[in-house]
């Protein structure tokens, strides 16, 4: 029990820690370099090797955080991440495997690609259908290619230390005996 | 027929998400989430003074470090003494048509409140570069929206859009959408409403074409509309845009200051 509290404090830290980054440092980074998305690396990377329950709540705590902090209308960040964790949740389960590196990144780029449009969606419906949706605009699709950059580099990193210190990717081969 | 299983994690979290935005509507999760604001608010402070250093050091040519930095500092100097001359030329100005009312002081003496700026808010609307700057100080410390905010060096930079408890955000001059009520220092003293321009410039548009605006004339707030007091300064005009067979002309107007190097900021109370 008490190691369970414990697990979940460490979590609830490691979710302010990175949203703290992300509202205040990431933020204030020049061009491309503040198009890095820690909030969806991260929900990739613990639904991927964690699972749904983890994934949620990484959403639960990390979204709450971001709601608190930014000015967007309370839920928007719960549901850009619910959005794309459902995304990359259904995909995994029916066509994908957990235990390769093209997976991962193919989840990186689903769960971008429908986070983004999940925002985009939202700003457009909370500004009353004023102006253009965002996805309809040539920076949405920059920010888009951007951060996708971002989260293949993220993912490849994530999987090759993963591989160092999990057993569970090591690769296997089938040998061909001889005399068969 | 659909069966939902009672234990699954996806109905667990639409049910409580469902009911945190309802406490959050009512209110009864402000507490902690002012808590959890002034936990991280001097620490958000910190990071969003050294990600500006990682921005500001970004943007330098290495090579020309020397040179830049001078011509910096000379641009700041600049920058300083034309408010500081715009200001005067206000007063003047106003002084000469108010012939000596005593109480013009006392008008433009205000109570300023002074505020880190803590991150910058992605904008995942339609527009451009428009990124919103949150400061430390909200509602408590008796900001309200449409307040203006102020530079170190005295220039708008923008206007308060939006107020929390603890912190509010601020829309930048340069932001389509973020609207100032101004004035051209001109002999006509042209008066309108500027709107942001791709987080670059400031547009002043419905000019009559009557109005003669030179390259280089100071654009101040107008003070029409409330909050932000006359005579603070916006920029200066940098581009005409007229046609003879149109009604209206346009101004395009640069910031005196480089509004992504901020980390300071006070806000006029009027």
């Amino acid at each position: 029990m008490l190691k369970k509290v414990g697990q979940i404090l460490i979590f609830a830290a490691v979710c302010l820690v990175a949203a703290t980054w992300q509202f205040a440092f990431i933020s204030s980074l020049p061009g491309v370099f503040n198009q890095i998305n820690l909030g969806l690396m991260l929900l990739i990377f613990i639904l991927f090797f964690f699972g749904a329950r983890a994934a949620l709540f990484f959403i639960f705590s990390f979204g709450f955080l971001m709601d608190t902090f930014s000015f967007q209308f309370f839920s928007f960040y719960f549901i850009c991440l619910a959005v794309a964790a459902v995304a990359s949740y259904l995909i995994l389960e029916n066509w994908l495997t957990n235990k390769s590196l093209y997976s991962f990144w193919v989840l990186f780029l689903v769960a971008t690609l429908v986070y983004n449009l999940a925002a985009g969606i939202l700003t457009f419906l909370a500004a009353n259908f004023q102006g253009l949706p965002g996805f309809l605009t040539f920076s949405f699709w920059r920010n888009v290619f951007y951060q996708s950059a971002w989260n293949i580099l993220a993912a490849a990193l994530f999987f090759n230390i993963s591989v160092v210190l999990a057993k569970r990717f090591q690769p296997f081969f089938l040998e061909k005996k001889s005399g068969l | 027929m659909i069966r939902i299983k009672k234990n699954n994690p996806w109905l667990i979290f639409t049910v409580v998400l469902g009911l945190l935005v309802f406490l959050h509507g009512i209110g009864v999760i402000r507490p902690l989430e002012n808590a959890l604001l002034f936990l991280i608010k001097p620490v958000s402070s910190k990071l969003y003074v050294w990600g500006t250093g990682v921005s500001s050091s970004y943007s330098e040519n290495r090579e020309k470090a020397d040179l830049l930095s001078e011509i910096n500092r000379l641009q700041q100097t600049v920058a300083a003494l034309t408010i500081q001359d715009s200001h005067w030329r206000e007063v003047e100005g106003e002084n000469e048509k108010l012939r000596g009312q005593l109480n013009f002081v006392a008008a433009n003496k205000f109570r300023v409140v002074l505020a880190n700026i803590i991150a910058k808010e992605e904008s995942f609307s339609a527009t451009e570069n428009s990124r919103d700057l949150v400061i430390n100080r909200g509602q408590k410390d008796g900001l309200r929206p449409d307040y203006g905010v102020l530079s170190p060096d005295g220039a708008i930079i923008g206007k308060i859009v939006e107020v929390n408890d603890t912190s509010s955000r601020i829309c930048l001059v340069t932001s389509p959408g973020c609207q100032l009520a101004a004035s051209l220092q001109n002999e006509d003293k042209t008066k309108g409403i500027t709107d942001g321009n791709l987080g670059l410039t400031i547009n002043m548009n419905y000019i009559p074409q009557l109005e003669k605006i030179a390259l280089g004339d100071m654009v101040i707030t107008s003070g029409l509309g409330g909050n932000i007091p006359r005579g603070l300064v916006i920029g200066k005009v940098s581009e005409v845009k007229s046609e003879s067979n149109e009604v209206w002309q346009a101004a395009i107007i640069e910031p005196l200051v480089n509004l992504n190097d901020l980390t300071v900021v006070s806000i006029v109370i009027p």
